[in-house]
């Protein structure tokens, strides 16, 4: 009888503390708006630190479109992933969502890699696209990386760990696409690296030191 | 599907601050949540544990609840989530942890077998009603309830901080009530 007064004690607590909320836009609607602003800014660094010397010819091999189009294609499908997985009502299969478009990016990288892996145009300045490249990469990745959280963290997702790989694997997508339409440097696997990287290193850190079982970075419930 | 309706729309109305629908909700999912955490296979006190962690979720979460889809499955995701939380932290402190039992806790020695701890929990009771409304509160949510301070935020609407600030403040006037006993 004590616990079930409890209960009730509980329920008049949270009734006394009811505050009107705004419900939550479906994650479809939340999707289109980082997937809008992912697109903005890609265009944005392409038009400010110039498009690939060898484009043209680029966009004309099936293996370098694929890539293209897997890269940002797993952006879009791991940014609705990320904002749906940790709803309640959603299954986790929507873990599932970004696989198929992230093994194309990964098929058309790696064959591109293969067919082209001499192919560096004669004299490219290889070191220097190589530093103009890590800043792409810091300049796609990090802004891109603040919104999502934010939005993640207003969702306050029940699966904080599965969010927050996805919410990296949509990032390293779209910042993949903006260095494979600036840089001749393929930096797939330093993007993944480092996306994906860092989530396992703050996932870690965060096990270590004990919060991550409250997803304390991404506002997740919890004891 | 009467019931499932009603719990939307409650819900909704819920979501826009209106508290008597609220009331009336969490009133009228709580033995459904009840039989939810029995099925999980809790059982005892820790039925109505499981239950109030859903509800604090439920209600930490209530932004998330889509007024277009049906409110059932999404309240049974909390649940789930909350129930599958709660047997892992058993099966974490069973597998490191032994309960005890009456043979355990009586001691040797005279002072152990006191029962006199029932009276310092009442006079402990006694004190804490004395406090002041705000330090109570805090006190009632952080240390009876063990809630988390966030938990113990949302629901007080008092900010982290501030919680802290009133039970660190409680405790000092609870010792100095305690020690004049």
């Amino acid at each position: 009888m004590r616990a079930m007064t409890t209960t009730d004690h509980l329920i008049e607590s949270l009734v006394d503390h009811l505050a009107p909320v705004q419900p939550l836009a479906p994650p479809a609607v939340r999707a289109t708006r980082l997937i809008v602003l992912a697109t903005v800014l890609i265009t944005l660094l392409a038009a400010a630190r110039g498009l690939r010397a060898d484009l043209d010819q680029r966009l004309v091999e099936p293996d370098f479109v694929v890539a293209l189009l897997g890269s940002w294609l797993t952006g879009v499908t791991g940014t609705l992933a990320a904002l749906s997985i940790g709803l309640p009502d959603r299954s986790r299969r929507w873990f599932l969502l970004p696989l198929p478009a992230f093994l194309v990016w990964v098929w058309g990288v790696g064959a591109g890699c293969l067919g082209h892996w001499v192919a560096i145009p004669t004299g490219a300045p290889i070191v220097a696209d190589s530093v103009r490249c890590l800043e792409t990469l810091v300049m796609a990745s990090v802004p891109l990386a603040l919104v999502l959280w934010r939005m993640l963290r207003r969702s306050r997702p029940l699966r904080a760990a599965n969010t927050a790989w996805l919410g990296a694997l949509a990032v390293a997508g779209f910042a993949d696409t903006a260095h494979l339409l600036i840089h001749v440097v393929d930096p797939t696997a330093l993007v993944l690296v480092m996306n994906l990287g860092v989530t396992g290193l703050i996932l870690v850190g965060c096990g270590i030191v004990g919060s991550w079982r409250g997803g304390r970075l991404l506002g997740s419930p919890g004891r | 599907m009467a019931e499932e309706s009603d719990w939307s729309a409650l819900m909704v109305r819920a979501q826009g601050g209106d508290a008597a629908a609220y009331r009336q909700l969490l009133g009228a999912v709580t033995p459904y949540l009840r039989a939810l955490a029995h099925r999980a296979g809790l059982d005892g006190p820790e039925i109505e544990d499981g239950v109030q962690d859903i509800l604090l979720t439920l209600h930490m979460i209530r932004h998330t609840y889509d007024p277009t889809r049906p409110f059932a499955p999404w309240l049974v995701g909390v649940a789930q989530h909350r129930l599958t939380d709660r047997l892992r932290r058993r099966g974490r402190q069973g597998a490191r942890e032994m309960p005890l039992t009456e043979e355990h806790e009586t001691f040797a020695h005279d002072e152990t077998n006191h029962h006199e701890e029932r009276s310092d929990s009442r006079r402990l009771r006694g004190a804490i009603e004395t406090l002041p409304a705000g330090q109570r509160q805090a006190i009632e949510l952080l240390r009876l309830r063990e809630l988390s301070l966030r938990e113990a935020s949302a629901i007080s609407g008092q900010s982290e901080t501030a919680l802290k600030v009133a039970a660190h403040r409680a405790i000092k006037r609870l010792r100095t009530l305690l020690e004049g006993l």
